[in-house]
């Protein structure tokens, strides 16, 4: 659904987007994870259409972004990072504006509004969008980028300026649409928000992708091995017997724990060795580095 | 025509014709101009009166009785109003445009109104086109009112009168898109409000001030010096030769001319001059072919008989040019500059 071929952005010479070349099937929900000025809101510009890339190409849906923008735009929806709007006029005011550039009825127009604004709880608010709180804003922001219903919805830090309440109606509205089958591009600094929404996960550093997968995947993949060992960490009820087996590397032992460096996942044949020796398994685990450490080096970086 | 277009444009209506700033300005050049206009019916009345009495006065043969002015015509009563709109109108054209694109941005309502299935020029489009429909609404509300006026002070002007009126305001509306395309430049290229508002003011300071004074000292530059008059070259009791101050004339007039015509060719860059002198074509043609910042011009007065749309139109072409350029070339380079904002 969404596809880019080698897309470039340089600004002054600098590549804000560097080859980026990725693709998101239908009705996955993608998350785009990188630090503050990894281009990850330069490459959702190039998506929307609203900026040109340097170079490559993107396509939504099989359309080509560059050369038929107002296409593109007439079936996606985008919430902006710094979403604003009329403050003179009502949140009512500003959808219906935002809808009369859609081939909508009247009628259409009017229901679709009601339900937006039932949807993200801003219906009966008549106050002025420039008396709004930065979260009414945000609430206002998803409504915006679903009045035309998009098949592909991008969503730039949607959860900046909510609070908890409203970040767990954001979620709870994510997979509502992803049961829609629509498809969603997420873009956050935040793993723990990405995490916690997206299937699979690219990400993005100073405008390269550096690795793109289940958020499992991208935490192995960029995670520092040493000769791709495995780390099994070993528990029993009793005192621990020496274990051999050809793939372990290293043993370290202490009383019923144990360590142990392996080049493959041993933990199978272990527990039988141990069990044949009488011996009780009581837990028994490869050890993974902790995701959030793993992203942050790469932040750090 | 686009439909994204029309509908940036109807917002752009209604913000324009609802705003408080807009209703205050356009009320005090309302009130303004009914004032001068009212005032300046009671003056056409009293002229018709005293041309009426020289009237029946050469009836009557009174050799003493001197010339008869020319008629008075009721198109002198809009001179006022011109006046009028060169002030109130600078400030509606100002502050209709300052905000128009630097507002979005602020808000940051550019980049989700940008979201839409619209194209770039017709943003900017749609906002001029909404705004000089509201400013042609408050002009043609405006005349509307000053022939009300004029009527209910009992002067019916003529189907000649009627095609000036109507001319008149498109001209003053032209002038006041002046400014309110220069402030539209300033508010697309500018970072913010203020400093779109601080640098229109400049502009139309030195535009409406600033070169005429240039235009003034530059014509005096170029003139040279002024020839020695022969009264003053003369010493003790001599006499002053009828031929050499008829040839001292001859010069001064020439030396006049000269730098009459540089300054005007210098205040065609000023759109308050040009307006007045389109504005005075209008009202009062005769005036309107004498040259400006002449003094021999001023002491001849105007032509005693009205000039024909030729003579006129030699006279007034090159402001009338301007006056249309201007506003043109602002609204040209805001368009480039908008098209090329970077919207990140």
């Amino acid at each position: 659904m969404i596809r880019t071929e080698h897309l470039t952005k340089d600004y002054n010479g600098r590549h804000a987007v560097d080859d980026l070349t990725m693709e998101i099937d239908r009705g996955e929900i993608f998350g785009f994870l990188g630090p503050n000025g990894a281009g990850k809101s330069t490459t959702i510009l190039m998506l929307v259409g609203m900026i040109e890339p340097t170079a490559g190409q993107c396509f939504i849906d099989g359309i080509e972004v560059a050369h038929n923008p107002l296409k593109v735009k007439d079936i996606i929806g985008y919430l902006p990072e710094d979403v604003g709007f009329y403050g003179n006029m009502t949140a009512e005011q500003n959808l219906d504006y935002y809808a009369r550039f859609y081939p909508m009825a009247a009628s259409e127009r009017s229901k679709r509004i009601a339900d937006l604004l039932e949807l993200v709880h801003l219906d009966g608010v008549t106050q002025k969008a420039g008396e709004y709180s930065r979260g009414m804003k945000q609430r206002l922001g998803l409504a915006q980028a679903l009045i035309n219903d998009p098949k592909v919805l991008f969503m730039d830090e949607p959860t900046a300026n909510l609070d908890p309440e409203g970040v767990r109606e954001y979620r709870d509205l994510i997979a509502h649409l992803s049961d829609e089958g629509k498809t969603i591009l997420v873009s956050s600094h935040i793993l723990s928000e990405v995490r916690e929404v997206c299937k699979t996960v690219g990400l993005l550093v100073q405008g390269r992708l550096v690795a793109k997968g289940t958020i499992e995947d991208v935490a192995r993949t960029l995670t520092p091995t040493e000769d791709d060992l495995m780390q099994i960490v070993l528990e029993t009820e009793e005192p621990l017997p020496w274990i051999e087996d050809p793939a372990i590397v290293s043993l370290e032992t202490d009383g019923n724990r144990a360590v142990i460096r392996a080049t493959s996942d041993i933990r199978s044949r272990i527990v039988a060795t141990l069990t044949g020796q009488g011996v009780h398994v009581q837990e028994i685990s490869v050890c993974t580095p902790d995701i959030e450490d793993v992203f942050m080096s790469i932040y750090r970086r | 025509m686009a439909a994204g277009l029309l509908v940036v444009a109807h917002k752009e209506f209604v913000d324009q014709l609802t705003s408080r700033r807009f209703l205050c300005i356009f009320a005090l050049l309302l009130m303004i101009s009914a004032l001068g206009i009212y005032g300046g019916a009671e003056d056409y009345n009293e002229n018709l009166a005293s041309y009426s009495e020289q009237l029946q006065s050469a009836d009557g043969n009174n050799p003493y009785s001197g010339s008869v002015a020319d008629k008075v015509s009721p198109l002198t009563i809009y001179s006022r109003m011109s006046d009028y709109i060169v002030l109130f109108g600078t400030i509606l054209g100002i502050a209709m445009g300052f905000d128009l694109i630097s507002k979005e941005k602020e808000e940051h309502s550019l980049k989700t109104l940008l979201a839409r299935p619209v194209f770039r020029d017709e943003i900017i489009n749609g906002k001029a086109l909404g705004s000089v429909l509201a400013l042609a609404i408050a002009l043609v509300t405006a005349v509307a009112v000053s022939i009300a006026i004029l009527l209910f002070a009992g002067i019916v002007p003529t189907l000649y009168d009627f095609g000036a009126i109507l001319i008149f305001a498109v001209v003053s509306g032209i002038f006041v898109l002046v400014y309110f395309s220069l402030a539209l430049l300033m508010s697309t290229i500018a970072k913010d409000s203020g400093s779109a508002l601080i640098t229109t003011l400049i502009i139309f300071v030195v535009l409406s001030s600033v070169v005429p004074i240039l235009g003034w000292a530059a014509a005096e530059a170029v003139a040279g010096t002024p020839p020695v008059s022969p009264m003053s070259a003369a010493t003790g009791s001599s006499s002053i030769d009828v031929g050499d101050m008829q040839a001292y004339q001859n010069e001064m007039q020439a030396y006049w001319a000269k730098r009459s015509a540089f300054s005007s060719a210098v205040n065609i860059l000023s759109p308050d001059l040009n307006y007045e002198k389109m504005a005075t074509a209008i009202t009062d043609p005769a005036q309107a072919v004498t040259m400006d910042n002449n003094p021999y011009s001023f002491v001849e007065g105007p032509p005693e008989t009205t000039p024909d749309l030729g003579e006129l139109l030699g006279a007034i072409w090159a402001n009338a040019l301007a006056l249309f350029v201007l506003p043109c070339v602002f609204f040209a380079v805001a368009y480039a500059a908008f098209m090329r904002t970077d919207i990140r």
